[in-house]
């Protein structure tokens, strides 16, 4: 009898479920499938994810599949005194101006606050680049575990978390950010070390550079009359002030076709038609006129060798995938190119896949490769992904519990003097390290 | 409001060593100590609109993505969005920039809130991976066990017995680890969007900032920003008392609690800009000003030494009468003040100060403000329990104050 | 405080028109049908007269001006409202448009209709606004949007009725007198 009760319940339960199902989706007139994965089930509070990039910092709780939220890496404090992202996220800061160090705390304090959270309730996991200075990350647990007492901390690494959204474990990861771009392979759910590559020069910073040596060459302005003239210093400040670079860069230029491109670049050849609009932008009582060939020729920076070589001494990025295929083993050199994943907010202009595919080809037949044969690409299309793609892999492996608490250096430990654990750690280091900082020095 | 108060300039020293100004200080009763944000910690009070002062849930909120279902913002320039009603239907309008739903994709609506949201079209496919990997853990975590289960020093006789059903436990376990993962399809690598004519156009593409409010939209039309939800937090002492907390309600603005610094301590200003001449003798002026509910002794002994302001004038005692206090008033009492206090105006009192400066760049003026703790306006009873029980005795409590005398 | 009642010579001020007495109006003025100028707003022909149309608000502490070098009348349309401190040195100025709080229209500026001006923001001299222009921003960016400005009736009849009972009024006046 007593066995009988609780089974002739389970019938009546499992009718149930139908129309409280139902019953919550007329609460919310919304699509509850966001919410069906981790962070509703369960009661264990889900960690937050925090990814500190040189431009923008993207933060939210493991388990959604966009960042809450997404900030510029500045921080202006009670003095309105404004932080940059160099000074708040320099490893040296700490030292060079206690400033630095008490700036960078309010910031990530700020960060747990505009989630609507606490500290104290969350495990954090950091997205970190594989070249974050020891010193850096050190200073970073130090904050979240000592100042903010966040239960544990887990530095992950952004490259091999922009393969998970993907399900791949091979991929070509070409992280385009701000400050630098960092070209990793993973294979097999493994990050290839030996074969890292970086460029600062391949980066938005140095697009802005060159969008500014554009404008000085080709830029207008025009006077309430309709007459054109070349622009003036005050111009130029009104430009600076107001941050319109970064505006023409993002939401004006274009990565043109490697024919397009060399039309234009050969001295005396017709100009490729049809020719780009030019783009009218006025602010500020100024009326600047943004030129077809800046809004062409800006992007050329990224896949122009000559081009950087004048900017600085790095290499463009297609000399750099080849120059990286060159050190994969044999067998992985053809599989990388047609598994390439490009992320990071500086490659989200449009064309710009192609172009590099292009390009790789048009260098591939130079040298009579076969390597870049099959050039294809790891995309989401139409959600801009490339902005937040390492915070969203990071995000789906911070769901997994277990996982976490595993790989996570805890409050307790981090007080009795243990510190976050370098991913270096984990593999036979000596050759990779040498490798690794020949590269850096390089 | 931030020069006026002079908050930049006149500093006090909390508990944890960092100079803070008296506006951003609070003050522990229970540790008799300057407390600010740095050395107390917050805890959430509740979760609103900061636009509509609706309160939700947590579990509410998780629901909405920490979001307020009703206000939204332009996704252009991030204003607050208005509600216009036309042929009886909805649309919203930004008052800034006049971008208006009617020129997107988004039909008027019927309800003038839950305007639709953009949504990751990738939804399904990352919980399918997210699925996947949980799958992974699991087999990882097995794995694990098993080799914490080889590593126990294990008495064999219980595992071929299998008295307490320890084995079977153990294989029912492994059968659910065997469960092959799901398999979930690799997103397949394709070849790139060609170059396309539509580039060409002078359209403008969302600028980094519209991108970052909205990051799913791509270049699809925009939709509304529904507004983030804001937290409202109380302050705790490291000691877990409560230093601030607002009474319930978004809207209030009447506290429960609050042991603001200002409401213990006496404030100190600069009444004048001190003009300071190098090498000579020169003066400040600073007033002392008592908010507190009570008469307050203290004493005011100006700093000397390393990196300060060399001042010559000595210790200052004084005692200070509160606001509402008569007894000045009917000039019952008297005082024998100090020549260094120029004014006295009910709760305060102006204080001249003799420095010298030498060299060029002023450094701060340091004071040591030496206070005695009246307890007896402290209206809340200290718990029974409590180790430091409110003796007879006044305690002392020492303030250090900077004052920075030139303002870069 | 009969100074300010409307034997100023040149002002013209039509019957239906609500002008506050603590309104300062200088020069050649003429104010249409159904405008309301609030208390302090400061209306000054200057160099040449100013003619405005009807249904205008103007509210406390914005300035329109003609400072015309040449002597042209300053012509504003219809339905257009300045808020408060609001700067007009505009040449014309159309149809329904509103000049936000503090912003300013530099000497010589034209604007066509169902243009909006934010808070603070500025147009140089010279600059022409096209219809349904919005400048907005802490860096006056220009925009085109795709709507027309909401007239602003209700906030005429809703003034028509409150003026009145907390100000004194100026005399609409035929500028002969």
């Amino acid at each position: 009898m007593s066995s009988n009760l609780p089974s002739s319940r389970e019938p009546k339960e499992s009718r149930d479920p139908k129309p409280s199902r139902r019953s919550t989706s007329n609460l919310s007139n919304f699509s509850v499938t966001s919410t069906a994965g981790f962070s509703s089930i369960d009661n264990i509070k889900s960690p937050v994810v925090i990814e500190l990039g040189a431009r923008t910092t993207k933060i939210g709780l493991a388990g959604d599949s966009s960042p809450r939220s997404i900030f510029r890496t500045e921080f202006v404090d009670e003095n309105s005194v404004k932080f940059t992202s160099v000074q708040l996220l320099s490893p040296r800061s700490s030292r060079l101006d206690p400033n630095g160090y008490n700036a960078l705390v309010k910031f990530i304090k700020n960060i747990f606050d505009v989630l609507g959270t606490m500290p104290k309730d969350r495990r954090v996991i950091v997205l970190e680049n594989v070249l974050t200075e020891t010193s850096f990350r050190v200073k970073l647990s130090q904050i979240i575990l000592e100042v903010l007492q966040c239960p544990s901390i887990w530095f992950v690494t952004s490259h091999l978390c922009a393969t998970f959204p993907f399900n791949t474990a091979n991929a070509l990861v070409v992280d385009i950010g701000s400050a630098e771009t960092i070209i990793l392979p993973v294979s097999e759910g493994v990050t290839l070390l030996s074969c890292v590559h970086v460029s600062s020069s391949v980066s938005s910073l140095y697009l802005e550079v060159r969008c500014d040596q554009l404008m000085r060459a080709h830029g207008q302005r025009e006077s309430p009359e309709g007459v054109r003239s070349a622009l003036r210093d005050e111009d130029w400040r009104i430009i600076r002030e107001s941050n319109v670079l970064e505006t023409i860069v993002v939401s004006h230029c274009f990565c043109t076709t490697r024919e397009r491109a060399l039309a234009h670049k050969k001295p005396g050849a017709k100009k490729p038609e049809p020719e780009a609009e030019e783009v009218v932008l006025k602010f500020d009582g100024l009326t600047l006129i943004v030129p077809p060939y800046v809004r062409e020729m800006t992007c050329e920076i990224l896949f122009d060798q000559e081009l950087t070589m004048e900017m600085g001494d790095d290499c463009a990025l297609p000399n750099l995938l080849h120059d990286l295929s060159r050190k994969l083993p044999i067998d992985l050199k053809r599989q990388m190119f047609s598994n390439i994943l490009v992320t990071g907010g500086s490659a989200m202009f449009p064309g710009f896949n192609s172009r590099l595919k292009e390009e790789l080809q048009a260098m591939a037949d130079q040298q009579k490769l076969k390597t870049a044969d099959d050039v294809k690409f790891y995309q989401f299309d139409d959600i801009n992904s490339q902005l937040y793609l390492s915070w969203l892999g990071a995000s789906m492996i911070g769901s997994l519990q277990d996982v976490v608490q595993n790989r996570s250096l805890t409050r307790e430990s981090f007080l009795n003097g243990g510190r976050p654990q370098d991913w270096l750690d984990n593999f036979s280091t000596r050759p990779y390290q040498a490798e690794l900082f020949g590269e850096k020095s390089r | 409001m931030a020069t006026l108060l002079q908050s930049r300039l006149v500093k006090y020293k909390c508990s944890c060593d960092e100079w803070s100004a008296l506006s951003d200080l609070f003050y522990c009763k229970h540790c008799r100590a300057l407390k600010c944000r740095g050395c107390s910690s917050n805890e959430i009070d509740m979760l609103f609109c900061p636009s509509c002062l609706e309160n939700s849930s947590v579990t509410e909120a998780r629901l909405k993505k920490y979001r307020c279902m009703s206000c939204n913002e332009c996704p252009k320039c991030g204003r607050l969005l208005a509600v216009r009603t036309a042929n009886e239907k909805f649309y919203l309008v930004c008052i800034g920039c006049r971008w208006t739903t009617r020129e997107t994709d988004t039909p008027d609506q019927q309800a003038s809130s839950q305007w639709p949201m953009q949504e990751n079209p990738y939804e399904e496919e990352i919980q399918n991976v997210i699925e996947k990997m949980r799958g992974l853990a699991n087999i990882e975590k097995a794995q694990r066990d098993q080799r914490d289960l080889k590593k126990r020093p294990m008495n064999s006789g219980y595992r071929l017995t299998d008295k307490f059903g320890l084995q079977q436990m153990y294989e029912r376990r492994r059968k659910t680890f065997e469960k092959a993962t799901v398999d979930v399809p690799v997103h397949e690598p394709v070849d790139p969007t060609p170059f396309s004519l539509d580039f060409l156009s002078a359209k403008p593409r969302p600028t980094l900032d519209q991108i970052m409010r909205q990051p799913l939209a791509g270049d699809q039309p925009p939709k509304p920003v529904h507004v983030a939800l804001k937290s409202r937090k109380s302050i705790r002492c490291s000691c877990q008392h409560t230093l601030v907390k607002l009474e319930y309600g978004p809207s209030t603005i009447k506290y429960k609690l609050n042991m603001f610094a200002r409401n213990f301590i006496p404030e100190v200003r600069l009444s004048r800009t001190p003009n300071l001449k190098a090498g000579n003798e020169n003066w400040v002026m600073i007033s002392l000003t008592n908010h507190t509910s009570c008469k307050l002794d203290l004493t005011l002994t100006p700093e000397s030494g390393e990196g300060l302001m060399n001042c010559s004038t000595g210790e200052i005692a004084l005692n200070l009468p509160f606001a509402e206090d008569s007894s000045d008033l009917l000039g019952t009492e008297k005082r024998s003040d100090n020549e260094a206090v120029v004014f006295r105006q009910r709760h305060r009192v102006g204080i001249r100060l003799d420095v010298s400066q030498v060299a060029e760049d002023a450094p701060p003026l340091g004071l040591m403000m030496n206070l005695r703790l009246d307890d007896s306006f402290i209206q809340t009873p200290l718990t029974k329990n409590e180790e430091t029980k409110p003796s007879d005795e006044p305690q002392w409590l020492a303030i250090p104050v900077r004052l920075t005398l030139q303002d870069s | 405080m009969t100074a300010s009642a409307p034997a100023a010579e040149g002002i013209t001020i039509a019957p239906t028109a609500i002008v506050c007495r603590d309104a300062i109006l200088e020069g050649n003025v003429t104010i249409g049908d159904n405008c309301i100028i609030h208390p302090l707003a400061i209306i000054r022909a200057k160099s040449g007269p100013i003619l405005i149309g009807a249904n205008n608000i103007v509210e406390e502490r914005a300035i329109i001006e003609n400072r015309n070098t040449d002597g042209k009348p300053m012509v504003i349309g219809d339905g257009n409202t300045f808020e408060v401190q609001s700067q007009c040195r505009a040449l014309c100025i159309g149809r329904n448009n509103v000049m936000g709080v503090r912003s300013e229209l530099e000497d010589g500026c034209v604007v066509l209709d169902d243009c909006t001006l934010g808070v603070g923001c500025r147009v140089v001299a010279g600059q022409t606004l096209d219809v349904r222009s919005v400048v907005f921003g802490s860096d006056s960016v220009h925009r085109i949007a795709a709507d027309g400005v909401l007239a602003n009736t209700t906030q005429l009849e809703l003034l028509r009725v409150l003026l009145p009972s907390y100000h004194y009024l100026q005399k609409s006046s035929t500028g002969a007198k």
